[in-house]
């Protein structure tokens, strides 16, 4: 059975796996220095099992009455290298152990409702077939290893 | 239709089963699996063979979840794109080509 993503509004600090679809192999090209730098930033933390840098979360975060409601409805996860309405905005799922980057995207698009459409175009069957990936050769190495 | 060949092992060595996307699994020799079996994992062998570990009750709760796990075998192209632990972030730079 698949895990379940998670709709924490943050990133656990604890150190997770991280796979990317093949689209963000070439996520970065878009940004400038800056912004690449905050990604990598993003990136390393969630590596390491470190609190995110503030910036990657939205302001309202700590308010009750501010609901991702992206997150909430379809589990897309998306990290700011800003805090503010960013243009670029890292998209991604999160689960107990790993994360899926699925790609840096544009702001507005994605929170039109219904929330999740256009990400589920972009890359809802990519990241599917990624996590069954993803848990299929774990088990097979958990499997390989009591063998 | 294309399908999957699956080999089930482990608690019944050698039996071969197929799938269709109804999930209507049937062994090789004809009878039908036993109604609600569950993939939990398998082993895949290259090519489009699956070695199930095993199978237990309740298909239709997890039909799904089997789905899902079938369908990137059958792709075959799904990517393990698992990023390397780095050291700094500047490490994940130079990974992405960024100057």
């Amino acid at each position: 059975m698949l895990e379940t993503y998670l709709t924490d509004d943050r990133i656990a600090a604890v150190p997770k796996e991280v796979f990317t679809t093949d689209d963000f192999d070439t996520a970065f090209s878009g940004l400038d220095r800056a912004d690449a730098l905050r990604a990598a930033e993003i990136i390393f933390a969630i590596q390491h099992g470190k609190a995110l840098p503030g910036f990657a979360y939205r302001p309202g975060i700590d308010d009750p009455n501010d609901v991702d409601d992206l997150l909430k409805a379809t589990g897309w996860m998306h990290l700011h290298f800003h805090s503010t309405d960013d243009d670029w905005l890292i998209y991604l799922k999160q689960f107990d152990t790993y994360v899926i980057l699925a790609g840096i995207a544009r702001h507005t698009p994605h929170f039109r409702k219904p929330y999740g459409t256009e990400l589920k175009r972009k890359w809802g069957t990519k990241v599917p077939k990624l996590q069954a990936k993803i848990e299929t050769e774990r088990r097979k190495r958990a499997s390989d290893e009591t063998e | 239709m294309s399908r999957t060949k699956i080999e089930k092992t482990d608690s019944a060595p050698g039996v071969v089963m197929h799938y269709a996307t109804s999930f209507d699994l049937k062994l090789s020799s004809g009878k039908a699996a036993p109604k609600g079996a569950l993939v939990t994992s398998h082993k895949r062998n290259g090519g489009k063979t699956v070695t199930l570990k095993d199978v237990h009750a309740d298909l239709g709760q997890y039909a799904p979840e089997l789905k899902k796990v079938l369908d990137a075998v059958d792709a075959g192209a799904a990517k393990l794109n698992k990023l390397p632990k780095f050291d700094s972030p500047d490490d994940i730079l130079a990974h992405y080509g960024v100057k």
